[in-house]
């Protein structure tokens, strides 16, 4: 079992078709209308407890059904991007992903830039 | 001139919704425009390149029958002179454009598939709030640039993943590593927005709906060809 490293963020899959075997697609950084972008510190945590983590997101969520897997990247990434994290752990270890730019484009390059800077994780 | 058409889904499409695959009889075409007895022997596309049929074809129709789908802008005869041939299949309709000038242009399935698609998406994303979350409903009109768009998409280009934005938007992704990936996307601005990672380049831009794709994303589009999937 790993225990993931200082700094690590989670963004869960809820959909299918954001994550292949050896890449995260932009589509599963996209934040929604309010330019805000769900994450989840993973620090110390392995990959069974990432998963629970993960079936509460998908128990809460309205739309749903199941957690397909999710896109590991560090901290470092989100400053690469130009955007930053702000916590607010509403649920315990929940953080926001802020700072979008209102151009699709430019939104849209960042939303790139997390993607390969990120892992996935299958399930 | 009129022409026959057929269909083999009697079902009347909404409006919208790309056509499904028809048949078009152009025997009147071939009737009133082709001078009778000369055969056509082979094919001349755009890009140059030639391909002769098998045996000579008379008639349109036959012609119709042996290249579809493929798409095919110019006929040539024995004897060696070119006729263009310009039959614009919209919809299955053929569109005389100049005389002795059709446009020959068969439904490509994959292209009917992904506009298909996009319009599916009007459906899931047509209402505000479709995610929960606050999501802009997609437009219709947004919808219908997006099904214009793929008809631009070079015949290169593979099938992206389309999706709709919390922002009203039609996505277009290309994803073939994590370095490289394109996205193209348009919106209630009616611009088209594009942005993708070339093997360390990052390029992203905005440009008008002009009813033509942008020269910039062709750019972007020709750099992705080639690319292996990871």
């Amino acid at each position: 079992m790993t225990v993931r490293a200082a700094g690590l963020l989670a963004r869960f899959a809820l959909e299918s078709g954001r994550l292949t075997d050896s890449i995260v697609k932009p589509k599963l950084f996209e934040p929604n209308r309010a330019l805000e972008l769900s994450v989840f510190r993973v620090d110390g945590l392995v990959h069974d407890q990432i998963r629970d983590l993960g079936d509460r997101v998908v128990e809460k969520h309205p739309a749903a059904r199941k957690l397909h897997g999710w896109g590991e990247f560090l901290e470092s990434a989100v400053r690469e991007a130009g955007l930053r994290v702000e916590r607010d752990d509403d649920p315990p270890r929940h953080a926001d992903i802020v700072g979008w730019p209102q151009d699709p484009s430019e939104r849209k390059q960042r939303q790139q830039i997390l993607a390969s800077r990120s892992y996935p994780v299958r399930l | 001139m009129e022409f026959q058409k057929t269909t083999t889904d009697p079902v009347v499409s909404p409006a919208g919704a790309p056509h499904p695959s028809v048949t078009v009889a152009i025997t009147e075409l071939a009737e009133h425009d082709e001078p009778a007895g000369i055969p056509w022997t082979g094919l001349l596309r755009p890009d140059g390149k030639q391909t002769s049929f098998r045996q000579p074809l008379r008639g349109f129709r036959e012609v119709w029958t042996s290249v579809a789908p493929a798409r095919v802008d110019f006929l040539f005869r024995q004897g060696g002179f070119t006729l263009p041939v310009d039959v614009h299949c919209f919809r299955g309709v053929p569109r005389k454009v100049a005389p002795n000038a059709w446009i020959v242009r068969c439904p490509d399935p994959d292209r009917e598939s992904l506009k298909q698609e996009v319009y599916s998406l009007s459906k899931q994303a047509g209402a505000g709030n479709w995610d929960g979350e606050g999501a802009l409903a997609l437009a219709p009109e947004t919808v219908d640039i997006a099904q214009k768009l793929i008809d631009q998409l070079p015949g290169y280009v593979a099938r992206p993943d389309v999706a709709a934005t919390p922002h009203g938007e039609v996505d277009f992704d290309w994803v073939i590593a994590r370095d490289m990936m394109l996205a193209i996307s348009i919106g209630p601005s009616r611009e088209i927005a594009f942005s993708g990672l070339f093997r360390g380049a990052r390029l992203n831009g905005c440009e008008p709906w002009t009813g033509k794709l942008p020269q910039f994303v062709h750019c972007c589009l020709e750099r992705l060809r080639g690319a292996r999937i990871e």
